[in-house]
C-alpha cells in the first residue's frame, strides 16, 4: 500500500508536469484493475499551470510583450527551474529576473536588456507590497537661507535606486507606446529611482540623470546647501546660479512627489 | 482547549458576510449597513504593507473580520510552516478574529507551493496526520479553527472512504469546527454523482460554524468552483437545508472574479439573509426541518464553456511615472 507521502509526491510530480500522467499507474495503492484518474490529474496540472502563468504575466507585462510568442514557454521553463517556494503567490515570481539573467542565454542574445527589464518589473512589485510605514512631515520653504544650511531631506524609506546598463525606462516607454521596442538597443547606462507613494500606495518611478543620481545617492547625509554645492561641483563649466536653481527645483519636486517625505535638522 | 462544541457556544453570531476582495473593497467598505462582517484571505495581508495594509486597517475599523487561508497545507506530509503560522497569528491578533479557517487539502510538498487546493487520499493515515496538525495549529494560534470541504476534480488513489466520511472523521478526531461550503457540496455532487443532502446528513453538521455560498461554472468535463457567477437556486436550497438544522455563526458570499454590479452582490447577500432568517424561525419554533426527500434532486447540465479559475493573487496596480 502506498504511503500518503508517496501518493502526494507522485501527484505533485504529475501536477507540476515533471512526470507523465502514466507514471501514477505504478502506485501500489491502486486496486487491481483500478485505473488512475488521468483526466482529473490533467485538469489539475492545467489549473496549476494557469495559476502560475496568470501571476507571472501580471507581474511582468513588459517582459510578456517583448517575448510575445515565447512568453508561455519561458514561464514553463522558469517554473520548472524555480518552482514556487513561498506561501505568498506573488513571491513565486521573484526569481524570474535571476532566471532570465542566468539561464536564458538565447533570449539575452536577442534581447540583452531583458534581465534588467525583469528586475525593473519585480522591483515595482516588491515596493507595492513591502511592509514599510512611510510618515510624511511638513517642510520649510527653501526661500529661507537658514533652511539651506540647517536642514536636509528625509528620503522616502521605500526608495530603491537601480543603475542599469540599458535605457530601461526608455524601453518601457516605447513598449507603452506600442512602437519601436523590437529594435536593437545599445547599452546606455541609466538610473531609475522607485518608491511607494505614501498616499496612493502606487509605485512612482523617476528617471534620473547622472548628476541627479549622484546628488540623490548622497542626500541622506546632506543638507540642502550640500546638495546645491554638489550640483555646482558636478557642473564646473556651467553658471553656478543656474545649477543652484536647478537643484532647488529638483528638491521641491522631490518633496512634491513624496520621494522626500520630510526634513531633518543637520547635526541632530 | 475545551471541546470544540463547547467553544462554539461561546462564539459570536456574526450574521451575513462577504469576502473582502481588492476589486470590491471600496464598495464593500461603504456598505456597512448591508454587510455584517468580512472574511479575508490572510495570505493577501500577512507581512504586507501599502494598499493591503490600508485596506486591512479600514476593514478592521468597521467590520468584524475572520480569515480564510489557502496555504496552511494541513494535509501535506511536510511539517507545518512556522513562518506562515507566526505571520498568521500576528494577523489574527491584529484583527482579533473570533475564528479562522483553511481548507481540507494540501497545497505544498517538499517546500513547493502549487497555489491550488489539492485533494488528498481519503485514508486513515491522512486523518491521523491532519488531526495531529490541526491540534498543533489550534495550540499555536489559540483561536478556534475551522476546516472547509473543498471541491475536487479527481479521484485520488489510496482513498479508503467517501468524502463525507473523511470530513466527518477528520473533524471529530481533530476536534475542530467546520466551514461548510454548500457550493462545493453541490459541485462535487454533480461531478462525482452523489446526493448532496445525503452528504450533509453524513457529516457532523453541529460542528458547522461558518458557511460559504458561491457560484460555479460548467466546464467541458467538470463543473468548476469558480466563485465567478451568480449563486444557483439548488445551492440556496442546500443552504436552507443546513441552516434549518444547525446554528451557524456566520454565512458569507464568496465572489472572486467576473464581478457584476455591486447591487447584484448585495442582492445575493440579502437573499442569504432572508434564507437565514426563515431557517432561524424553523429552528427556534422547533418545527421539523424539511427532509431531503422533499427537495428536488439536481441534474447535471453538460453545456461546455471555458474553465475559469479562482483568483488568489493580489496583483500590482497601475504605475505612475513622474519627473
Amino acid at each position: 500500500m502506498s504511503s500518503l507521502r508517496e501518493i502526494e509526491t507522485t501527484l505533485t510530480s504529475i501536477w507540476m508536469e515533471r512526470q507523465p500522467v502514466e507514471s501514477a499507474q505504478s502506485l501500489s495503492c491502486l486496486l487491481e484493475g483500478e485505473k488512475f484518474d488521468a483526466d482529473g490529474a490533467s485538469l489539475y496540472a492545467r489549473l496549476i499551470g494557469y495559476g502560475h502563468s496568470d501571476v507571472i504575466s501580471s507581474i511582468y507585462p513588459y517582459c510578456a510583450k517583448v517575448l510575445n510568442r515565447n512568453w508561455e514557454k519561458t514561464i514553463k521553463q522558469y517554473v520548472k527551474m524555480f518552482p514556487p517556494d513561498h506561501f505568498h503567490l506573488n513571491s513565486s515570481a521573484r526569481k524570474f529576473p535571476q532566471f532570465i539573467s542566468e539561464h536564458c542565454p538565447e533570449l539575452l542574445d536577442k534581447l540583452p536588456y531583458l534581465g534588467e527589464l525583469a528586475d525593473y518589473e519585480w522591483l515595482e512589485m516588491e515596493l507595492l507590497e513591502i511592509d514599510t510605514a512611510i510618515s510624511v512631515t511638513s517642510k520649510t520653504p527653501l526661500s529661507e537661507p537658514q533652511a539651506f544650511v540647517s536642514l536636509g531631506p528625509v528620503i522616502n524609506p521605500t526608495l530603491k535606486v537601480r543603475t542599469y546598463k540599458y535605457p530601461i525606462q526608455q524601453i518601457v516607454d516605447l513598449i507603452d507606446d506600442g512602437k519601436g521596442f523590437r529594435k536593437k538597443f545599445r547599452p546606455a547606462q541609466s538610473h531609475v529611482a522607485m518608491y511607494r507613494d505614501p498616499y496612493t500606495h502606487k509605485v512612482r518611478i523617476v528617471d534620473l540623470d547622472e548628476n541627479a543620481h549622484t546628488i540623490l545617492s548622497e542626500a541622506d547625509r546632506s543638507s540642502y546647501g550640500d546638495m546645491a554645492r554638489r550640483a555646482v561641483e558636478l557642473n564646473p563649466t556651467r553658471n553656478p546660479e543656474k545649477s543652484v536653481a536647478d537643484v532647488i527645483e529638483m528638491i521641491e519636486q522631490f518633496h512634491d512627489i513624496n520621494l522626500f517625505v520630510g526634513e531633518r535638522k543637520i547635526g541632530t | 482547549m475545551p471541546d470544540f462544541l463547547d467553544t462554539k457556544k461561546l462564539l459570536p453570531n456574526l450574521g451575513i458576510g462577504l469576502g473582502l476582495r481588492r476589486e470590491l473593497a471600496s464598495q464593500t467598505l461603504e456598505n456597512r449597513s448591508k454587510i455584517d462582517w468580512l472574511e479575508l484571505v490572510p495570505e493577501n495581508y500577512m507581512g504586507l504593507g501599502g494598499a493591503s495594509r490600508e485596506r486591512l486597517e479600514s476593514a478592521r475599523d468597521q467590520f468584524p473580520l475572520v480569515t480564510h487561508g489557502i496555504n496552511l497545507s494541513i494535509g501535506s506530509t511536510d511539517d507545518l510552516n512556522t513562518e506562515y503560522l507566526s505571520k498568521l497569528k500576528k494577523l489574527l491578533d491584529f484583527i482579533d478574529a473570533p475564528w479562522f479557517s483553511d481548507h481540507l487539502c494540501f497545497t505544498s510538498l517538499d517546500g513547493i507551493y502549487m497555489h491550488d487546493l489539492l485533494p488528498l487520499p481519503r485514508s486513515k493515515e491522512a486523518i491521523n496526520l491532519i488531526a495531529e496538525k490541526v491540534k498543533r495549529v489550534q495550540g499555536t494560534i489559540g483561536r478556534p479553527f475551522l476546516l472547509e470541504n473543498i471541491s475536487y476534480y479527481m479521484n485520488v488513489p489510496g482513498s479508503e472512504m467517501n468524502d463525507s466520511q473523511f470530513l466527518a472523521e477528520v473533524a471529530e478526531k481533530a476536534d475542530c469546527g467546520l466551514l461548510l461550503d454548500v457550493n462545493n457540496v453541490y459541485v462535487n455532487s454533480l461531478n462525482h454523482e452523489f446526493d448532496p443532502f445525503q452528504y450533509l446528513d453524513q457529516i457532523p453538521l453541529e460542528r458547522t460554524v461558518q458557511i460559504h455560498v458561491a457560484g460555479h461554472k460548467q466546464g467541458a468535463d467538470y463543473v468548476i468552483d469558480t466563485h465567478g457567477s451568480a449563486v444557483v437556486e439548488p445551492v440556496f436550497e442546500l443552504l436552507q437545508y443546513v441552516l434549518e438544522r444547525v446554528d451557524a455563526k456566520g454565512v458569507m458570499l464568496e465572489r472572486d472574479q467576473n464581478f457584476p454590479a455591486f447591487e447584484e452582490i448585495l442582492a445575493e447577500v440579502d437573499k442569504i439573509r432572508q434564507i437565514s432568517q426563515a431557517a432561524d424561525q424553523v429552528r427556534q419554533a422547533g418545527s421539523a426541518p424539511r427532509a431531503h426527500s422533499a427537495v428536488k434532486t439536481f441534474e447535471r447540465d453538460r453545456k461546455a464553456s471555458t474553465i475559469g479559475r479562482k483568483e488568489m493573487a493580489e496583483v500590482k496596480h497601475a504605475r505612475v511615472l513622474s519627473a
